[in-house]
Parts: C-alpha cells; structure tokens; sequence
C-alpha cells in the first residue's frame, strides 16, 4: 500500500513508534533487534517490551508505514524483518525535522547549548 | 517465565497471537523480564478493547443508515424487555423476597379447624395460645384481634386502625420501639391500660414529640397511656394476613379464665424453634385438640389445630397467579426474540454478498460473527434500555391496581435486581436472536452466495429457518391467547356473577365504630343509630335507608352456630350460619325480596320479643322441610349485644359475601335488638349521583358523629371491583400480554411473507409472463401461510393445553379446556394470518415480468 499526503499530519508521532523508525531507517531488522537497539542508542532509557513493540509495528504496517519482507533469518526462522517505506521514511523525516525545530528553539532560548552535541 | 509470556499472550486477539506470536515466542528466548509480561499483558487488552470499541462502532455506522429496520428491532425488544423488567420487578417484590420480619421462616399462622373446606384462621379464644406454649416446637405464640376507632388526642379526634395483641407479637415479629418500649405482659393486667403507638401518628398527631411517653389520651372514650413509639417502616401483621401497618397495638391479657374460652375472635400466631417442622408440629397440635375436645366437649368439640407458614397464608394465590404472568412474559420474550432473530436473518442475509467478499478478504468467520452479534448486542442494549423506561412507566401506571391486588404491592419498584434482569434478558436476547439466524450463515459459500445473491432467490436453508422461527412465535402466541381468553371468561363469569343485591342504585359505606365503644350501653348505640338512620332517610332523593352490622362484600363476616331450639346435635354439625345485625330497610334497599313471613317493623324493639329472619339458603340446609316462620333460633350477641332465643319472622332470599362462592346460610336480627359498635349505612337512591349522594351521606355522618372520621362510600360496582382486585389484575396483565404477543407474531408473519415475496419476485414475474392469474399467486403465498400458521397453531393448542391446565384453580366455573374459547382462538390466530400475508401476497401480483426479468 503506498499511501501519499501530507505525513504531518501523524506528528507528533509516539515515542516508541519514532525509536523503531529510527532504527528501521538504517536498516531492515527484526523485531527483537530493534528493541535492543533501542535500548542500546537511549543508554537503557527506552525500553520495548514486546506487547508495545508488535502492537506498534502491527499499526505501522497496517497504515504502510513499514512492511515485513520476504527474508529468512538464518538463526531463527520464526522472525520477521521489516522494512521502513517510502511513505514511512517521509513521516520520520518530518517528526525529525519537527524535532530539530523543537532543538533550535531550546538553543536559541539558552535551555540547550552547542555542548551538549560535541 | 517463557511460560507467563505464553499466557500473558493468550489475553490478546486471535489475530495479534497467530500473527506475531512466534516472533514473541523467539524473543522470549533471550532474556524476559517481569515488565515484559506485564507490557505484553496489558497490550492484549488494549487490543482487545479496541476491537470491542471498532465493531461497537461499525455496528451503529450500519444501524444509522436502516433507521426504520432499528426502530422496529428496539421497539420489539423493549416490549419484551419492559413487559418482562415490570411483571419480574412485580414477582420479586412480592414472591421472592422474604418477608420483612426477623427469621421470617420460622413464623406460622396458627388454624382453628376447617369449615365449609376452608382453614378459618380468626377463631381462637384467648386460652388457645396460651395452652400451645405446651407444644415444644413454639418459640412464641400470640393472638390478635383488629381494633380501632376513634383516638381523641391533645383535643383532637381522628380515626385510628389498632390491633389487640399477646405481646410476644412483637418478639414473634421482631418489631422494636424507636421511644419508650414495647408491650410487655404485664400490660395486659386488668385494670392497665398501655398502648404503644406508630411513627407515624407520632408524627402527624404528636408533632414527634419526644415527651409522648406516659402521655395519656382517649381511645374510644377510654383513657390510654402510651408507653412506646415503633420504629417507623416495620410492617406488622394483622389477622388478614396482610401487611398493613397500624396506628396502635393494646395488650391482651396473658391468663385466660373459663369464660374466655368460649369467646373465639382471634387470630394466632406463633414462632418455631429453629429445626421443627410443621407437620410434626401439626401432629403435636393434633394430640393437643384431642385433649382439649375431652377436657371442654362443649366449647372445644370441634377444634383441629394446624399451622401454616405465614408466607404460604399471606401470598395466597398471588404467588401463581404471578408465576402464570411470568411465565406469559418470558413467552413474549421468545416471540420477540424469534422475531428480530428473523428481522437479523433477513438483513443479514441481503448482506450474504459483502460478507463473503469481506471473508475472502480475510476476515475470519469468527471475527465476522462476533461482528454480528455485537450489532444484535447493540439493538438489545438500547431496547433493554427503553424497555427499563417502560416498566418503570408501566409499574408507575399500575400502582393502584397493584396495590389492591396484591400483598406487598408498595414495595414494588424497579430496584438492582430488576436492572440485572433486564442486563441479562438483553444479553440472553442478544444470543438467542443472533445466534439462529448467525448459524444458517456459518458456512458463507463464497461461490453459491454470490451466485444465488446476484440472482435474488430465496435460499432455501434461510426460509425454512425463518419459518421455523414464525411456527414457534405462532405457538406461544396461541397459547398465551387461549390462556388469557380462559381468564377474561372466568372474570367476567366471576363479575356478573347475581349477588342476589341490587347492582345500581346503592351507595354502601364502611364501616365505621360508633364513639365511645366500652363506655356506651346499648341504649346508647341505639339512640346514636336511630339519630344517624334519620339523617340519612331525610337526605333528598334517598328512596330507603338501613344500617347494617355487615355490608354486602364487605371486609367483615361475622359467623356463629345457631341451633335450632329443642334439637340436639352430634359434636360438630351444629348450624353455622353468617350473622348479621340490620335495621328494618335493609331488604329493601338492597332489593332482597321477602319469600315468607314478614321483615323486621318499627314494633321490634330492645323490649318485645327477640325475633329472626334467615335466608333461603339456611331454610334449604338447616329448616329442611318445615316452615321456618315460627322456629326459634339460638341468635349469640357479638359485639357486646345480647344472646338470646329468636323467632323466625320471615325467609328471605339469598345473597353472596363472597363472590366466588355460593350463598352462605344467614340470619338476621333486628339493629334496635342487638345494636352493634361497628355500622355501615346503606342508602337507595336511583335518581341521584352517586358521588353526590355518597358526599351528602358524609354529611349525615359528620353531623350524627361528629368525633369520628367518616367512612368511604362505595357503589356495588365498586365493591364487585374491590371485591375481585387480584382477578381483575390478572385479566387486565394476561389481556394485554395476550394482545403483545399477538401483534408481535403478526408482525412475525408479516415480515416473513414480505421477505419471501420479495425474494420470490423473480419467480412470480415469470409466472405471471407465462400466464399464471393474480388470484393463483395470492392463493401460492397464502398456502405457504396458512402451512405454517397450522404448524404453530399444532404446537400452540398442545403448549395451551398444559398452560390450560396447570391454572385451572384459577378459573373458577370456566373448563381448562373451555372448547369455545380454544375454537375462537383458532379461528383469530388462522384470519390474523392471513390478513397479515394479504398485503404483501398482493404486492406479489404487482410484479411486472419486465422489471423482474431485467436483472436476469
């Protein structure tokens, strides 16, 4: 399904369906994966747990903001890999860039300072 | 833990479990921890509660767009519903609740003997209870006796309702005082005299004054000091059975002497000990008549004690007359549930087309039936809903009928229990409506129902379905109707039932004590009664005028033994007759004619000789072939008047107390002999209105006693009807059930028809293009009619016949199986039928072969 429109709309979108369009943008991964490697980039801040981690992506392929792909995982044939879309790359971007607005604003108003990326 | 994980899986959908299971299933083999299950746990609600929420939502999106197909659901189900909310709200109130006393299963009404085949429960003396405190199977025994009058309190009379009770009434009862206390024993001494009163003459009479106690005032001219205020809302029991409370209670006291023994006017009751049953205790009481017929042959030669549970006494025949209504709801649930379950097939049906296409989609049989019967669930919820708003209006508009017909009728009110009804009756329909039509649809055929949808023929499978749903509905339908048929023929037989009275033209009042009862000789009551008779002679268009001791169907009879002078008896079988105290026009107004002898004149009198009149019915039973004019009878003063030797002076004809059963043998002494305390008038008067007369015979009684309230005024037609409360109840409920259920399988038929013709409409369009007639199709669709109206018509006069059967007691002179009211019936149920299939087998004929064929 490729859905087409103004992605902002959805924004702002979840936290935890952010985290995995984040990880999914670099690459396809498999569910488990994703949660871990969201707990590994937030320093064991963000947390998972599989019933919000399936009923997210449920949601996100049912709108076609990600899809499952035709891929075997060689160690456990029981997982499934997914794949952001076009479409869903879209909506991250435009939450990214909110959020980027979001970083000046605090910038320009001295809550964040340059620092705090070096 | 993986274990948990599992589990906490099982609380989301079927979906979510089947799609992402595995994948939950393989993280679970890394590390899981205790927030995980919880997470994974509170998703599968969240998922479900979702689904809930989108088919909740889709179903009334659907609704919205067939406002006539929801109103006529909702309207069939809130008749259902509120007809089965109001009649279960009824029966719970009055049947299944306990009564409101202490331990109320331990509390029995204690019988004196059985007379005429009915237990007189108002019989025994003082002694009686007292010597049952030998039975070890009573806790507690006491009698009581009604009473009342006028109470003259802080210089104001107002009329009271009292009992004269054995003070362990109130351990019995566990009624309590809220001031002071209650009786005790030693109020009953000679010489003592105590009352406690009721909250609410406390408050309406002593300004709730807390200073009451000790306060004396007058009752009946007697000075009484009250000693106690009940606490307010504890009902009592009064020698009726019923649970009216009372204005006072006086003692009794608590030794009996010879004397007392004769004089049986009470009511008993007792309290058992936990553990003892009542046919042990019979048999006790059995040993202890036994003892007291040898100890005292002259008094107690007849006596047969038994007990019964005073909620058996108190419900009488409202209990089955209330399980015959229930019953008759819950079949008026059935009809309407077959019929919206037909309403569903056939919507359902027409969606046969987009189901299978949804299913082929990928939605599950399983997710598309709960679809459904959510929508089913829907309609039933909002008619549950009206149908609570319509008991609550119906019982709100029956309440004064309910209040006459029934024991406990003012504790009726839609309560938790009667929503919980209605909450599970929505969810019974929901099943019961949804799951029939549901079934014929659990194998959608992808091919064949996108075949035979796109033709528009009538799937054989759905028609019989409905068909068998209609024959049920026509069943139930005749059996509530031959059911309801039998009793407006037992009530209207019951109601024109001759009383052997006048039917128009009488005004009676009730009855009213005369001021200063103990206090006042007869002489006194005579005066008081001939000064009373006089006003009330004198109020214009009255043509005759009388007092009585008793009025026709009144609450009152008063019955004693009346051998005939020189006769002896064997134990037991002496004549037992009603007696009753009259003035002269008593006949005369009441239109009673003389048959032999003459009617009481102006020259009997407290000084001439005592003189009878008996009815036809005691000539008949107890004056068999003789004259009756000339025998004397033994006439037993009640009420303070005198015992004495009477001459039959006349026969007159019978007249009924007691509606339902025939005339009760009878005789009668003159007022001005034996002047009773209690009097009803009785006036004549034709010409005039009766609520115009019945004000202005207040006004006799208001000026002859002034210090006493003065009593209601009653047509016949208004006896009869008090008189038969708990029959016309039944009629009136039964009649318009009746009327429901049938309206609702016509409307059954009527849906089905029309559904069937529509679908048919193809096949009649090529019939007619080859040549069939209007007539021959009408004649094809009323065949199927009248086919299936049999079959129910079958099935209902076997349901009817049990129906019939099991409430025959309730029928009185009308045969169970009454052949006129089975065949009217019958014929009403076959000609509904077919008017309601006339319609739509019309329509049939209006096909035009060119429109039906077009689709082909």
């Amino acid at each position: 399904m490729e859905a087409t429109g103004d992605p902002h709309v959805f924004l702002p979108l979840s936290p935890s369906a952010f985290y995995i369009m984040l990880v999914l943008a670099a690459e396809e991964r498999h569910g488990y994966s994703i949660a871990k490697e969201v707990e590994e980039a937030t320093n064991g801040t963000v947390r998972l747990g599989p019933g919000t981690l399936y009923r997210v992506i449920k949601q996100m392929v049912t709108d076609g903001w990600i899809i499952e792909v035709d891929r075997v995982d060689s160690g456990d044939p029981r997982r499934r890999y997914y794949r952001l879309t076009s479409w869903g790359r879209r909506i991250a971007r435009a939450e990214a860039s909110r959020m980027a607005d979001a970083v000046r604003t605090a910038m320009d108003r001295r809550l964040l300072s340059a620092s705090t990326f070096a | 833990m993986k274990t948990l994980v599992r589990l906490a899986l099982l609380l989301a959908p079927r979906e979510f479990r089947d799609h992402y299971g595995a994948q939950i299933d393989a993280s679970a083999d890394g590390d899981v921890r205790a927030s995980d299950v919880v997470d994974l746990a509170l998703t599968g609600l969240r998922l479900r509660s979702e689904d809930i929420v989108r088919d909740v939502t889709y179903a009334f999106r659907r609704l919205s767009k067939a406002p006539l197909f929801v109103s006529i659901v909702v309207l069939t189900f809130a008749l259902g519903i509120g007809a089965n909310v109001a009649v279960f709200s009824v029966l719970n109130a009055v049947v299944l609740k306990p009564l409101p006393f202490k331990n109320p299963n331990g509390i029995v009404v204690i019988f004196d003997g059985v007379r005429g085949g009915a237990k007189v429960a108002d019989n025994l003396s003082l002694a009686d209870p007292l010597d049952m405190r030998s039975v070890p199977a009573f806790a507690a025994t006491t009698a009581l006796a009604s009473d009342g009058g006028t109470m003259l309190a802080r210089n104001t009379p107002f009329a009271v309702s009292g009992l004269d009770v054995i003070p362990d009434y109130f351990n019995i009862l566990g009624i309590t005082a809220e001031l002071g206390r209650v009786l005790a024993p030693a109020d009953g001494d000679p010489g003592v005299h105590n009352i406690v009163i009721s909250d609410e003459v406390w408050r309406s009479h002593f300004n709730a004054d807390p200073s009451v106690i000790g306060d004396t005032v007058r009752l009946n001219g007697v000075p009484q000091r009250i000693v106690g205020v009940l606490r307010a809302g504890q009902p009592a029991l009064d020698p009726t059975g019923s649970l009216r409370s009372q204005d006072y209670y006086a003692a009794l006291p608590e030794r009996a002497t010879f004397a007392d023994r004769e004089e049986r006017y009470l009511a008993g009751f007792a309290r058992l000990v936990p553990g003892a049953s009542i046919a042990s205790t019979n048999a006790r009481l059995a040993l202890l008549s036994a003892r007291l017929q040898k100890l005292y042959p002259k008094i107690d030669h007849d006596r047969v004690f038994s007990i019964v549970p005073v909620r058996d006494e108190l419900l009488g025949s409202a209990a089955s007359v209330l399980w015959i209504v229930f019953a008759a709801v819950v079949g008026i649930l059935l009809i309407a549930c077959a019929n919206v379950g037909n309403l569903l097939g056939a919507r359902w049906s027409t969606r046969d087309r987009e189901l299978a296409v949804r299913s082929a989609l990928g939605a599950s049989s399983r997710r598309i039936g709960t679809q459904l019967l959510i929508e089913a669930g829907v309609l039933a919820t909002i008619g549950a809903a009206a149908g609570v708003a319509l008991a609550y209006g119906a019982l709100h508009a029956l309440a004064g009928l309910l209040a006459n017909a029934l024991p406990r009728a003012s504790t009726v009110h839609i309560d938790g229990a009667s929503l919980l009804y209605a909450i599970g009756a929505a969810f019974a329909t929901t099943l019961l409506a949804g799951a029939t039509p549901l079934l014929s649809l659990a194998r959608p055929d992808l091919q064949s129902v996108l075949k035979a949808a796109g033709r528009g023929g009538d799937a054989s499978a759905h028609h019989r379905l409905r068909s068998t749903l209609v024959v049920l509905e026509i069943a139930l339908a005749l059996a509530l109707v031959v059911v309801s048929g039998l009793t407006v023929r037992s009530f209207v037989n019951l109601i024109n039932t001759p009383l052997g009275i006048r039917p128009n033209g009488v005004i009676a009042s009730g009855l009213t004590m005369l001021p200063e009862k103990n206090l006042g000789t007869l002489a006194a009551r005579a005066a008081m009664q001939r000064d009373l008779l006089a006003r009330l002679q004198s109020l214009p268009g009255v043509r005759a005028a009388a007092l009585t001791a008793q009025y026709p169907l009144g609450p009152m009879t008063n019955r004693s033994n009346a051998p005939v002078f020189g006769r002896t008896y064997p134990i037991g079988s002496e004549p037992h007759a009603t007696a009753n105290n009259v003035t002269s026009d008593y006949f005369r107004v009441l239109g009673i004619s003389l048959l032999r002898g003459r009617v009481f004149d102006s020259g009997d009198t407290m000084g001439s000789a005592p003189v009878a009149i008996v009815n036809e019915a005691f000539a008949q039973r107890y004056l068999q072939g003789m004259n009756p004019v000339g025998v004397r009878i033994l006439s037993q003063g009640w009420n303070d008047t005198p015992t004495a030797w009477a001459t039959i002076v006349g026969v007159v004809g019978d007249e009924r107390d007691n509606i339902a059963r025939p005339p009760f043998p009878e005789f009668f002494v003159p007022m001005a002999q034996g002047p009773t305390a209690y009097t009803s008038a009785l006036v004549y008067a034709p010409d005039i209105d009766a609520a115009v007369i019945a004000r202005e015979m207040k006004g006799a009684f208001a000026g002859a006693l002034p210090t006493v309230q003065p009593p209601d005024m009653y047509t016949v037609a208004q006896l009869v009807a008090n008189h038969t409360a708990q029959e016309r109840f039944a009629t009136i409920l039964l009649t318009t059930l009746a009327c429901i259920a049938l309206v609702l399988a016509l409307s059954g038929i009527f849906g089905v028809v029309s559904f069937s013709v529509t679908q048919r409409s193809r096949e009649f369009g090529v019939r007619m293009a080859l040549g069939a007639t209007e007539p021959a199709v009408v004649a094809d669709v009323l065949r199927r009619t009248l086919v299936t109206t049999a079959a129910g018509v079958a099935i209902g006069l076997i349901i009817a016949a049990l129906a019939a059967h099991a409430i025959a007691s309730q029928l009185g002179s009308v045969s169970p199986f009454d052949p006129m009211t089975f065949g009217i019936v019958v014929l009403l149920i076959f000609c509904s039928a077919v008017l309601a299939s006339l319609y739509p087998a019309l329509r049939a004929t209006r096909v035009q072969p060119v429109e039906a064929l077009r689709y082909e």
